[in-house]
């Protein structure tokens, strides 16, 4: 049977959206450990960590008053 | 317990006898400088690491008559050759072999510190974990039960405070019965899959003999089998070359090991948290968990999404449109007192003033208490954490209609300024669907789209204003969709690609913030009716006056007429089709606009409006508004991100023709259903 990492691996080339809380569902394990295995994976290449809004918010003429400074962290798998 | 001072040297005070050497390793932030400064007070030596920037710290103490020597790691999250701390930490434990090695480990968030722990395990040193904070996560509702981890982890457990000194005679008296051999140490190393388990002992085998000192074998294979670039790099060079040739085959042939040892580790760490911690599902995460069972529920959340929508725009106009009313009676009576004011002086400056100016930016500048109230709802939405949740109820639905899911995040911004979601497409890898993303960003109701509904919207339907409001936001994230789906078979084939957030909990929302917001908002809205609205007002007003003579016959008398065959189709008169065009520059110009062609006195531009338009051909006007080609400045950032007057002019055309047949259908429907009754 393959490990979590991989089982992760395996749910996330399925495609579709998830939230860190499912995938620890699924695993049946804690969000914190999804999140790690989430940055493990985007160190060995395999996701990607989303940038928000870095780029964006440099032309926002919003800028000023966005809130979302701090928006909740987002990843995708990597198309390669 | 007794850590007693000794006199104040750096050198061990021991003489004949080695000290006994510990090791502090642990991740940042667990607490572990408190324990060093706790233990060695004084006595402790700041340098740095051999030949690196890393920061050394060293001291000792002595307990129960031993001398120990008490040596910092840098804080890590693992031992992989990520980083100089990494192999700082890794090297030091390998090449001084220390006799204890205390795992410092923060109990609130123990699944990022056994991943560290699961790393020291396979190293030829004994570690004691010192379980810290225990309470913080007592206070977050954690509970550890450290004999139970003790168990599963094999290894010493020592719960602890390092903060409040609780825990630590218990910590020394087991490090020291640990150095003297006196306690078990059988610790459960983590596992990785059978298949790969015979890979390691093949990889084992083939370095055997060849492996320099002081590494041990076994960790030696299962670092190759990692990738760890550092030990691939050293056994290349002790290996044969026709030895190395062999080790580098089993690792090409299994170039998926990485992710299998570390499934390993994360399989251990699952373990040893389900069997040592209760996490109650109380307080903020137990709510949050709650509500989002609702609020991203797959069709509840966009039936909530839709709800909370409609109900922002209730609040707005209840609330906003008395306050707009007196605002409006204001600027009026301003334009007349001015007028009145200037009988003396040439007419031209009297219009000038009183319907460029006055009646153009002025008449943006009326709706600005609707825009106080709904920027605050939306900033109160976001400041409580719930936008997070819209965005993924939407990009949920981007995925049932075949859309790449990263194309939300670039069109929730859109909702802010079309302008940052066609720069933020950027994240967006695909060429193909960061251009569809591109041509479907403007059909995202921007603030300045907004601000034209808000202000049309309760002049022509009154009470019905938040339902046609609501009505005109669903209908372009219906026609977002439906062009997303017809161009998406033209020119994306929409591969399934995962996409995965992690919300932010829910939690009292912060009044300065979301003041703050609405304040700085509210304050650029004022700008940009100080500057372009107004500088659009004055050119609108002299051509809606020159070249003088009858009024009937200026120029932009003219252009309107010359246009007004097309906007018929749609039931628009020529003031309305100039309206809609000047919206080009900024979307609030067409209101400015109106402003002055109404010549809006004291009876107020928004009553005019409703006494001269059909609310048919209010609806009509303010679909074609609602849908129509962009602002100039997206259209700028458009041109700039597909590097394409092609792909530019296109998008245009494409937005042109979306939002006149919209207009025209809802016209033409109209009037015929109206006929038939």
């Amino acid at each position: 049977m393959n490990g979590m990492l991989e089982r992760l691996l395996e749910i996330l080339r399925a495609g579709g959206t998830h939230r860190v809380s499912d995938l620890a569902r699924a695993l049946d394990t804690t969000p914190a450990l999804v999140e790690m295995m989430l940055e493990d994976l985007s160190r060995a290449g395999y996701v990607k960590p989303v940038a928000t809004c870095t780029e964006a918010c440099a032309s926002c003429p919003l800028a000023d008053s966005c809130i979302s400074t701090q928006p909740g962290k987002a990843w995708t798998l990597n198309p390669d | 317990m007794s850590v007693r001072t000794v006199p104040e040297t750096v050198a061990p005070p021991v003489v004949g006898e080695r000290p006994i050497l510990v090791a502090l390793a642990g991740q940042p932030n667990v607490g572990k400088s408190t324990l060093f400064n706790l233990l060695t007070g004084l006595h402790q030596h700041v340098g740095n690491w051999p030949g690196k920037t890393v920061e050394r710290k060293e001291g000792h103490f002595t307990f129960n008559g031993a001398s120990y020597r008490l040596v910092d790691l840098p804080g890590t999250y693992s031992l992989t050759a990520n980083s100089p701390e990494e192999l700082i930490a890794r090297e030091f434990i390998l090449r001084e072999r220390p006799d204890v090695v205390v795992a410092v480990v923060d109990a609130a968030t123990l699944e990022r510190s056994l991943y560290l722990v699961a790393e020291l395990l396979p190293l030829p040193a004994p570690v004691i974990v010192a379980l810290n904070m225990m309470d913080v996560a007592r206070q977050e509702g954690i509970q550890i039960e450290p004999e139970v981890l003790q168990a599963a982890l094999g290894v010493p457990v020592v719960p602890m405070s390092a903060t409040h000194g609780v825990g630590m005679p218990e910590l020394l008296e087991t490090v020291e019965r640990m150095a003297r051999g006196e306690l078990p140490y059988a610790p459960r190393l983590p596992q990785i899959r059978p298949d790969h388990q015979e890979v390691l002992e093949t990889l084992e085998e083939r370095i055997a003999g060849y492996v320099p000192e002081p590494y041990p074998r076994e960790w030696v294979a299962l670092k190759l089998l990692e990738g760890d670039t550092e030990v691939t790099q050293m056994m290349r060079a002790a290996l044969p070359p026709e030895r190395w040739e062999e080790v580098h085959a089993v690792l090409r042939a299994h170039d998926d090991a990485q992710v299998a040892v570390a499934s390993g580790r994360y399989e251990w760490i699952g373990r040893m948290v389900r069997a040592a911690v209760t996490r109650p599902r109380l307080g903020q995460i137990g709510l949050t968990e709650r509500l989002d069972r609702w609020a991203t529920h797959p069709v509840w959340g966009l039936v909530i999404l839709a709800s909370i929508l409609g109900l922002v725009f209730w609040l707005t106009y209840t609330v906003g449109a008395p306050l707009q009313g007196w605002l409006e009676k204001g600027i009026g009576a301003l334009a007349e007192g001015v007028r009145g004011l200037l009988t003396g002086a040439p007419a031209w400056l009297s219009g000038l003033l009183a319907d460029g100016v006055i009646g153009g930016a002025g008449a943006v500048l009326t709706f600005l208490p609707i825009l106080v109230i709904f920027f605050a709802a939306m900033a109160f939405l976001e400041d409580v954490g719930y936008m997070a949740r819209a965005a993924y109820v939407m990009d949920g639905l981007m995925h049932l209609i075949g859309l790449h899911g990263k194309s939300f995040l670039p069109l929730f911004l859109g909702f802010g300024c079309n302008v940052p979601a066609i720069l933020g497409t950027r994240v967006i890898e695909s060429r193909r669907a960061r251009l569809l993303t591109i041509l479907l960003a403007p059909l995202v109701p921007c603030t300045a789209r907004m601000a034209v509904i808000v202000f049309l919207a309760p002049a022509f339907f009154g009470p019905a204003a938040p339902l046609v409001s609501w009505g005109l936001v669903l209908l372009s994230l219906g026609v977002l969709a439906l062009t997303g789906i017809v161009l998406n078979r033209v020119l994306f084939r929409g591969r399934r690609s995962a996409f995965i957030m992690e919300l932010p909990l829910y939690h009292l929302p912060n009044w300065r913030t979301i003041g703050l917001s609405v304040w700085q908002r509210s304050l650029s809205f004022i700008r940009k009716a100080g500057t372009v609205i107004l500088a659009v007002s004055v050119v609108i007003w002299a051509l809606s006056t020159l070249p003088g003579g009858s009024a009937g016959e200026s120029y932009l008398v003219r252009l309107g007429k010359f246009l007004e065959p097309a906007g018929r189709l749609m039931g628009l008169d020529w003031r309305l089709t100039v309206a809609l065009l000047s919206s080009f520059v900024a979307k609030e110009n067409s209101i400015a606009t109106l402003g002055v062609l109404f010549r809006a006195g004291e009876e107020g531009l928004a009553g005019m409006l409703a006494a001269t338009y059909s609310p048919l051909v209010a609806l009509a006007y303010l679909v074609v508004q609602t849908l129509f080609i962009p602002c100039a400045a997206t259209v700028g950032a458009i041109r700039q991100e597909t590097a394409s007057w092609r792909w530019t002019v296109f998008s245009i055309g494409l937005l042109l023709v979306i939002s006149l047949l919209a207009g025209m259908m809802v016209f033409q429907v109209g009037a015929w259903v109206a006929k038939g009754v």
